[in-house]
């Protein structure tokens, strides 16, 4: 069941202008991988994962899963093939970890619907398989940064849907917790078999934990392994002034290609 | 801090059930003749009591009365949970979409405007039911034009600000006619909006009845797409909820509920912002499948209580319920956030 991107070309509609961002795409995701999309700000990254979300129509081309365009199919459908863990913050915090979880659920309810047993072990297993099942009763706004985004995570997870797509997922996150939340998501790709398409514009992180890099930049895009990219000099090409970065680990000054593997 | 354990929030629905059914027969035994819950639960239950014209009193006022307030309390509440729910706002009320605003304007334009017209008007339009229709236009042209707007705009903030526009097109234009119109008239407007609990026929309490009867049940089935809202956007639509549709439901729902309340009952304010408010304090969750019954519930409380009040036991005067509605319920609210020291949607 392969995510494609068919002569996609993202963007916003204003008014009747086209305002083209990115694209044409002519990708297949590879799947149970883990998948990095990696730009500056302004890239096309959110735009992306927002016509992923079909919360943006594609100016051209589609997104398809499984030879269906998304935009054919319907809500419930779309939700039970791919889950989001999204920036924005919850317009109510007043919630325990097991409600948000929960809430995951959803596209499996109908009206009134209880939930049923399997519901109840689905929000179980992701309580647990995110080492959340100490904290299902604490309220999210209780929360630390690392374990919020946890709870997000065990409430896509709990969505049972084999995509899961992350918008930053780590910006507000110190080191410690990057890592951490990194070996979980790999995990969700080695234990779980989902295919993880992640944003961040941490390009060091990307090459050196990610399969496969979709590199945004300027309306181009490249598609590949980080090793086949960096043979290719890519991200030389694209992004020159990130080839010196700052090592907080180290507190030195290093380049790309003294790391790249 | 945990949220209440299932046994805690059992014994808080027995004691919001006890506290109904106190408030019930205490806003029945309050008014200008006070009456024993001992004779009120002898009549009811359907034996004669000594004094026939207590009876009287009790199955023809203070039983429809006390069932218009567990109406008209639980309607508000619900709605106005339903419009903080929607707006993401916790300023909102059941009023914000401006149907109230056209309500007024209905019965202003009825009670202010058609007074002087009233020679060249048919007879049968200046009926007792006329100031009722003139409200209920009113508040359903608003809904309907609100509707209208909804499913042509995603942006619920837009929605938000003409609400307001029309109430402020509205009480402007109810100035004017309020300048204009004579004492008599002026007085007979200003005494709607104080609203009014006992005024109802029992078919009018039957329609408000179906009304947040259907308003409640179209709120319990949504509670599951209610609680993804809290989500926000972004996340309700990943779930697979239909935005537009959900909204417009809503919408609705609400107009419906707080269009029919305003146009029978009056512009009873405050009661829809403050009652979830309690709900989510108290009970310490959004969780709709916890705050729409008890919204119901507590709703319900609140309105008898405040009716008790206007009452004024021990005396002939009536308050409005309309001020009492505030003045009882703000420093609920003011006391329970401070000890709180946080507030959620």
């Amino acid at each position: 069941m392969p995510l494609e991107f068919r002569n996609l070309i993202i963007g916003y509609r204003d008014k009747s202008k086209l305002k083209e961002i990115a694209g044409p795409f002519d990708i297949e995701i590879p799947e149970k991988k883990l998948i990095a999309v990696i730009g500056k700000n302004g890239s096309g990254k959110t735009t992306l994962i927002k016509t992923i979300g079909q919360q943006l129509a594609a100016l051209k081309g589609g997104v398809y899963l499984n030879e269906q365009s998304l935009q054919n199919i319907s809500n419930n459908q779309r939700a039970r093939l791919i889950s989001f863990v999204y920036t924005t913050t919850l317009s109510s915090e007043n919630m325990t970890v097991h409600e948000l979880v929960a809430l995951g659920r959803y596209p499996f309810l109908h009206w009134f619907s209880k939930p049923s047993k399997k519901d109840a072990d689905c929000i179980k297993e992701a309580l647990i398989f995110t080492a959340l099942e100490a904290l299902a009763e604490t309220k999210i706004h209780e929360l630390s940064d690392g374990q919020k985004q946890r709870a997000f995570i065990a409430r896509a997870l709990a969505q049972e849907t084999p995509y899961m797509v992350l918008d930053e997922p780590m910006s507000h996150l110190d080191h410690h917790h990057k890592a951490q939340l990194l070996s979980l998501m790999k995990k969700l790709v080695t234990e779980k078999n989902k295919t993880i398409v992640y944003t961040t514009h941490d390009i060091e992180n990307a090459i050196s934990h990610a399969d496969y890099i979709l590199a945004l930049n300027e309306g181009k895009s490249f598609f590949n392994t980080p090793k086949n990219l960096i043979e290719k000099g890519v991200f030389d090409r694209l992004f020159p002034k990130d080839r010196v970065y700052f090592d907080s680990a180290t507190n030195r000054f290093l380049y790309h290609d003294s790391k790249s593997k | 801090m945990t949220s209440p354990t299932k046994t805690q929030r059992q014994l808080r629905y027995l004691l919001l059930g006890t506290l109904f059914v106190w408030a019930f027969l205490l806003n029945i035994s309050y008014g200008s003749v006070e009456i024993s819950i001992r004779n009120i639960i002898e009549s009811v239950m359907g034996n004669n009591l000594q004094e026939p014209q207590l009876d009287y009193i009790i199955h023809q006022y203070r039983i429809p009365k006390a069932i218009t307030a567990v109406i008209v309390g639980a309607g508000l509440s619900i709605s106005g949970l339903l419009m903080q729910t929607l707006f993401k706002n916790p300023l909102a009320g059941p009023y914000v979409l401006g149907v109230s605003s056209g309500a007024s304007l209905g019965a202003a334009l009825y009670l202010m405007g058609a007074s002087a017209l009233s020679a060249f008007l048919p007879h049968w339009l200046m009926g007792n039911w006329s100031t009722t229709i003139a409200a209920s236009i009113g508040s359903f042209s608003v809904l309907f034009i609100v509707a209208a707007v909804a499913t042509r705009i995603k942006n619920t903030m837009a929605l938000l600000i003409i609400g307001l526009m029309f109430g402020s097109l509205s009480s402007a234009i109810v100035s004017i006619l309020a300048f204009f119109s004579s004492k008599e008239s002026l007085q007979r407007f200003v005494f709607w909006t104080y609203g009014n609990l006992g005024n109802l026929r029992p078919s009018e309490i039957g329609i408000l009845g179906l009304f947040v009867g259907i308003g409640s049940l179209l709120s319990i089935l949504n509670t599951n797409a209610l609680n993804t809202m809290l989500l926000g956007d972004d996340y309700a639509i990943s779930l697979g909820v239909s935005l537009k549709k959900t909204h417009l439901i809503i919408l609705i729902t609400t107009g419906l509920i707080a269009g029919s309340i305003t146009a029978l009952v009056g512009p009873i304010a405050f009661l829809g912002l403050a009652v979830p408010h309690i709900c989510r304090l108290i009970w310490d969750t959004s969780n709709h499948k916890i705050l729409i019954p008890t919204c119901l519930i507590m709703g319900a409380i609140f309105m008898l209580i405040s009716d008790s009040i206007a009452q004024l036991p021990g005396s002939a005067n009536v308050l409005p319920i309309n001020a009492v509605t505030a003045l009882f319920g703000s420093p609920i609210v003011i006391w329970l956030l401070i000890r709180k020291k946080q507030i959620q949607l």
